[in-house]
């Protein structure tokens, strides 16, 4: 029982960075179908400047917002060099390799400059683990998917309620009548970028106090994140965080009950066999085919 | 036929994709508050005209200037800043929002700005097409195919443009709609707005406008005053479907 | 310089610096560092047929070099399986997973595909590591026994000219299989899948070969690399892996016979340059993939093309000729004269509904052969639909319809094509980045008799189809008059002239029925006359057409029959002039006139 609830609540954790992380790819998607490709390592570049920022003597909270602005920025920057030039045309990749590059040169100049090793970020929230049930786990953990809901909640509001979001699911549904109503197209796909880059960098600092911050430490949630986008349908907020936290559930169980090295193993497998029983994703809108 | 301040001045225009003329060098105008319709057949380069002159896609060649400063070259969301406002081709509604937030949209532009303003139109463009205001909450998709277009169309209005452009108005539209249709831009444009409709239809846009341009193959063929141009027999044959009249 | 002079020149230079490096007493480490470059050529290579041609991008190729690699590994230590078998066990297993990992190409495109493939390589990967028993986890498989075959041991003098072999034999098959019927299949439906499925082509399986060959390669350089370095372990087969792969073909080249080759040349020397800067090295890597994309999207090779095309290649003008060419035998074109049966296509009751809306309504058909029967009616009354229909691009919800007395409702597109049913595409679907002979080539692809093997191996009769259907083809385009445009790329050709062509190459299908959609639309008035004069001719030969039209003028001259849709039910059909006169589609069609309630003398309009 107790070892059902750890695989539980450490599960939410866990899921809570990928919905994170996964929103960011949606929100990305939904303007410009094609994404940073290696959002994982903006998550990444996020927990390790907020190491920094601390290490430099600022307070904690000061210093996520700034690695928050930081990341945003560069959100910003890969979307305006590496991925608009590279997605002219209707199923253009050349968005992915641009991206996969700028990962590679994110996490190797990450390496070379902050070092290999993880340094921890100090929290309160993960000083003492909260016990119940025979599971422990640390506040920070629980933050997550909490974040998570929260955000997608926020993100749903601020797309129905306000100007911006009814335009970006405008740039999102159709870019030429979007541009006909007199919206920038281009500036609103730079918003977007800027916003996901936020989000992940958010991800990646909420968790660094838990796990340390290391500059390998992105990339595979990131591959997992947008598998998780892909296999939610990558056309709503709600189905992406659902998606994400039963993936980060699903993940603990596995290496609870058959081992900690199967994980990525029957994760991913999963994740495939799932995208070929529905290929638009499960909360994904089946496209009528135009002849 | 030219007035003393054309509204619209398109002159030279090419439009190509890839190594493919669309448009082939044409000229076009539009008078304040003038009704001016483009017939042609499907294919004939109509909508890639538009799509230059509001900025969609570049043009290769030629000038495309607005209340005589020149726009060619511009992009979309800036031209509609400047006044112009498109129904496009296929109604493009944004029908994964409701009916009002496609309103807010055509209105984005102005928020802000004139918020006033942007009230009192909602309501004026409500009140010229009552369905909308029953269906405000509903979901653009789930309206049918008039209805859609009468949201174009408000969406485009709500911009408070100096110059509406109507691509294809009757695609995919029963007569009984289009019957409902027409009427409203001769209405608009009674009250001053000038509009520039493409139309397929030939015999309707005829109808409806004072001058009318033919286009075929990237060119414009004639134009000149619409009622004359429907008894020309080169149009009757060609685009309204008859034989010489005996 | 043809592709033919290009795979020979390329062939016999690389031939000869093998040869010579190997005679100038080259060092271990030289040598050493040509065979692993050699080795993983034959990957890159096997990855261009995949990006460059079927179109498909694959980030996991590293896992299926290493699942070749691990499999001869394993059973050369566990079962002391000698070289050659377990290499060719190697190749099969890694066949048989590309093979799997194609099947979702079927159903997903672009972004998934990668993820599938990204996905397979960290499983993959994750594998080697945590199955310990099998693969020996993290330390990997040692202790390889040097190979032996035909009684030799493959010391690494006598391996050097294995990998050579190897090598030589990927960049043959690379030219036979690009330059031959699947080849110009895997480009076609990289470029239009519709188009691709109406010319009869079997989508999913011109996809399967693709990633099946270039596994096949990627499990061949696996077992070479296992037998060269007689020791495997995880870390040469990571996703870092993949991506250096993509690069190497994207510098290069994708889609250009020696790309590959140079690709992997330059990064593996660039490699060895930077060895010593560590993390910088994949800080580099990542700078030169951007800057390469940058740069020449087109690699290398396609970069140095486009530059001497631009520089040595005149524009010059080309000779449109007349058509429908009257100097070509129909009968060479279009086969035997087809034999009339009572009813070439009937629909039944015929109905499609997207969601709610019933697109097709209940709609009869009966088309008799060799007549034109015209579907006409307003925008979005269902005609396409219909056709879309016909031609097995949509299944019917319900209802019935029979090909030649063969029920054909729900078959799939590529099989009504094989069948005889042509089509052309309301928005011309060419395969913009092929040439206008090629466009007609792809249509002859399920007449060829030799199938696989034959091809590869480029067998007496492989050669002798392959000039028959050229010729064929050439015919075509002069029964089009495009014969001048041969070489040209298909996007290039004025709009006119692509309608010609795409009606070429349904011909190219020897159709007994051809589904013209709106063939008039953007043509000028003179062509509009030549087309009307193609389809005379067509059916007087015996072919069927079944004509969507807006061009009044042209349907009521050129049809037998017209039916009038609207919202997707008939309200009409009959003879042109009988139809011409029902009140209910001039209303339909025409509208009914008084909008502003003008008098009718002066608006011109139908009553």
């Amino acid at each position: 029982m107790g070892e059902i609830l750890q695989y539980l609540l450490s599960g939410l954790s866990l899921g809570g960075i990928y919905a994170l992380v996964a929103l960011g790819f949606y929100i990305m998607w939904a303007v410009s179908n094609a994404a940073n490709f290696t959002h994982g390592d903006i998550y990444m570049l996020g927990a390790i400047l907020a190491v920094v920022f601390v290490a430099m003597g600022m307070p904690l909270v000061v210093a996520t917002l700034a690695a928050m602005a930081v990341c945003a920025i560069v959100g910003a920057l890969i979307e305006r060099i590496l991925v608009r030039p590279f997605n002219k045309e209707p199923n253009a990749i050349g968005w992915m390799l641009t991206t996969i590059a700028a990962g590679i040169v994110i996490e190797s100049g990450a390496t070379v400059t902050y070092g290999p090793l993880g340094r921890p970020l100090d929290s309160p929230l993960a000083h003492t683990p909260i016990r119940a049930g025979g599971a422990g786990i640390y506040p920070q953990e629980l933050i997550l998917p909490l974040v998570a809901i929260a955000l997608m909640i926020g993100l749903e509001l601020f797309y129905k309620r306000t100007i911006l979001g009814r335009a970006m699911r405008a740039v999102a549904f159709n870019r030429v009548a979007a541009g006909l109503m007199g919206i920038d197209v281009n500036k609103i796909a730079l918003i977007a970028y800027a916003l996901a880059a936020a989000i992940g960098a958010l991800a990646g600092i909420l968790i660094a106090p838990v796990i340390q911050a290391v500059p390998t430490m992105g990339a595979l949630i990131g591959l997992k994140a947008f598998g998780v986008a892909i296999v939610a349908g990558i056309s709503n907020a709600r189905g992406v965080v659902i998606v994400g936290i039963c993936y980060g559930v699903i993940e603990k169980f596995i290496e609870g009950y058959i081992s900690t090295g199967a994980r990525n193993a029957v994760g991913f497998t999963l994740m495939i066999l799932v995208l070929l029983a529905f290929p638009q994703g499960i909360f994904g809108r089946k496209e009528i085919a135009k002849v | 036929m030219s007035g003393a301040n054309p509204l619209l001045q398109v002159a030279g225009l090419r439009v190509t994709y890839g190594r493919i003329e669309a448009v082939r060098g044409i000229d076009l105008e539009v008078a304040q508050g003038e009704f001016v319709g483009v017939i042609g057949s499907n294919g004939a380069g109509k909508s890639s005209a538009l799509r230059a002159i509001t900025g969609v896609v570049p043009p290769a060649a030629g000038t495309v200037s607005f209340e005589g400063q020149a726009i060619s070259g511009m992009r979309s969301h800036t031209i509609v800043g400047r006044g112009i406002a498109m129904v496009p081709e296929g109604r493009q509604i944004f029908s994964d929002q409701t009916v009002e937030d496609n309103l807010v949209l055509g209105s984005y532009v102005r928020i802000g700005q004139d918020d006033a303003g942007v009230k009192a139109d909602t309501d004026r463009v409500l009140t010229l097409f009552p369905r909308l205001r029953e269906r405000l909450a509903q979901q653009a998709g789930s309206l049918s195919g008039g209805e859609q277009q009468m949201l174009a169309i408000a969406r485009g209005l709500l911009s408070r443009p100096k110059l509406l452009i109507v691509d294809e108005l009757s695609l995919g539209l029963a007569p009984r709609i289009l019957e409902m249709l027409f009427p409203v831009l001769v209405d608009l444009n009674r009250e001053g707005l000038s509009i520039l409709l493409v139309e397929q239809m030939a015999s309707y846009a005829l109808q409806v406008t004072h001058r009318t341009y033919v286009m075929e193959n990237g060119r414009i063929l004639m134009h000149g005053k619409s009622a004359e141009l429907a008894n020309d027999s080169r149009v009757l044959d060609a685009y309204l479907g008859r034989h010489r009249p005996a | 310089m043809t592709p033919r002079r290009q795979f020979l020149a390329i062939l016999f230079a690389g031939i000869a610096f093998i040869v010579v490096f190997r005679m100038i007493e080259p060092s271990n480490y030289q040598i050493g560092l040509l065979m692993r470059c050699m080795i993983l050529m034959i990957v890159t290579i096997g990855l261009n047929i995949l990006i460059g041609h079927a179109g498909l991008v694959s980030l996991g190729q590293a896992a299926l070099y290493g699942l070749g690699a691990y499999v001869a590994a394993w059973l050369a230590v566990k079962g002391d399986v000698s070289f050659m078998p377990a290499v060719i066990a190697g190749i099969v297993v890694t066949a048989l997973f590309g093979a799997a990992l194609a099947y979702p190409t079927v159903r997903v495109k672009g972004v998934y595909l990668a993820v599938i493939t990204i996905a397979f390589g960290l499983v993959f990967q994750n594998i080697l590591v945590e199955w310990i028993s099998v693969t020996g986890g993290s330390q990997g498989l040692t202790g390889i026994p040097r190979g032996e075959a035909f009684g030799v041991r493959l010391t690494r003098r006598i391996y050097y000219w294995v990998v050579a072999v190897c090598l030589v034999i990927a960049f043959i098959l690379q030219y036979n299989i690009i330059y031959s019927r699947y080849g110009r299949a895997m480009r076609a439906t990289a470029q239009s899948e519709n188009a691709s499925r109406a010319l009869g082509i079997n989508i999913g399986w011109i996809r399967t070969l693709a990633f099946v060959l270039s596994a096949m390669l990627a499990g061949l350089a696996g077992g070479l690399y296992t037998f060269l370095n007689l020791f495997v372990n995880y870390e040469t087969f990571t996703f870092f892996h993949s991506i250096t792969f993509l690069l190497m073909v994207i510098l290069g080249g994708t889609g250009t016979l020696f790309g590959p080759v140079l690709g992997t040349s330059i990064l593996t020397y660039i490699a060895e340059v930077l060895q010593d800067l560590k993390e910088w090295q994949i800080f580099a890597y990542g700078m030169l993939l951007a800057i390469i994309m940058f740069v020449m999207p087109k690699g290398i090779v396609g970069s140095v093309a486009a530059l001497t095309q631009r520089f040595t290649a005149k524009p010059r003008a080309r000779a449109t000729e007349s058509w429908p060419s009257r100097d070509v035998p129909l009968d060479t074109l279009l086969g035997a004269r087809t034999k009339s049966t009572d009813s070439a296509l009937k629909a039944d009751k015929l109905t499609i509904q997207f969601g709610g809306l019933t697109a097709v309504d209940q709609v009869m058909l009966d088309v008799k052969p060799g007549t034109v029967h015209a579907l006409i009616g307003p925008n979005g009354a269902g005609k396409s639909s219909v056709l879309n229909l016909i031609s097995g691009f949509y299944s019917p919800t319900s209802g019935a319809v029979t090909f030649q007395g063969e029920s054909i409702a729900g078959t799939p597109s590529h099989l009504l094509a094989r069948k005889g049913i042509a089509r052309t595409f309301q928005n011309t679907e060419l395969f913009g980045q092929m040439s206008v002979l090629d466009n007609v080539l792809v249509a002859f692809h399920c007449q060829y008799q030799s199938q696989l093997i034959g091809t590869v191996l480029r067998l007496p009769r492989f050669t002798r189809e392959e000039k028959m259907y050229l010729d064929r083809a050439r015919q075509l385009l002069a029964f089009v008059g495009l014969s001048d445009y041969a070489d040209e790329l298909a996007s290039n050709l004025p709009f006119g002239h692509q309608r010609r062509l795409e009606i070429a190459r349904a011909l190219a299908l020897q159709p007994k029925l051809l589904l013209l959609d709106e063939p008039a639309a953007g043509l000028t008035h003179a062509e509009i006359e030549d087309l009307k004069t193609l389809i005379r001719m067509l059916t007087e030969y015996g072919v069927t057409v079944i004509l969507v039209e807006h061009h009044v003028e042209m349907v009521m001259t050129v049809s037998d029959h017209v039916t009038v849709l609207d919202y997707g039910k008939v309200i009409a059909s009959g003879p042109a002039s009988t139809v011409q006169k029902n009140p209910q589609v001039i209303e339909a069609y025409f509208g009914t006139g008084g909008i502003l309630a003008k008098p009718a003398a002066t608006t011109g309009q139908p009553a």
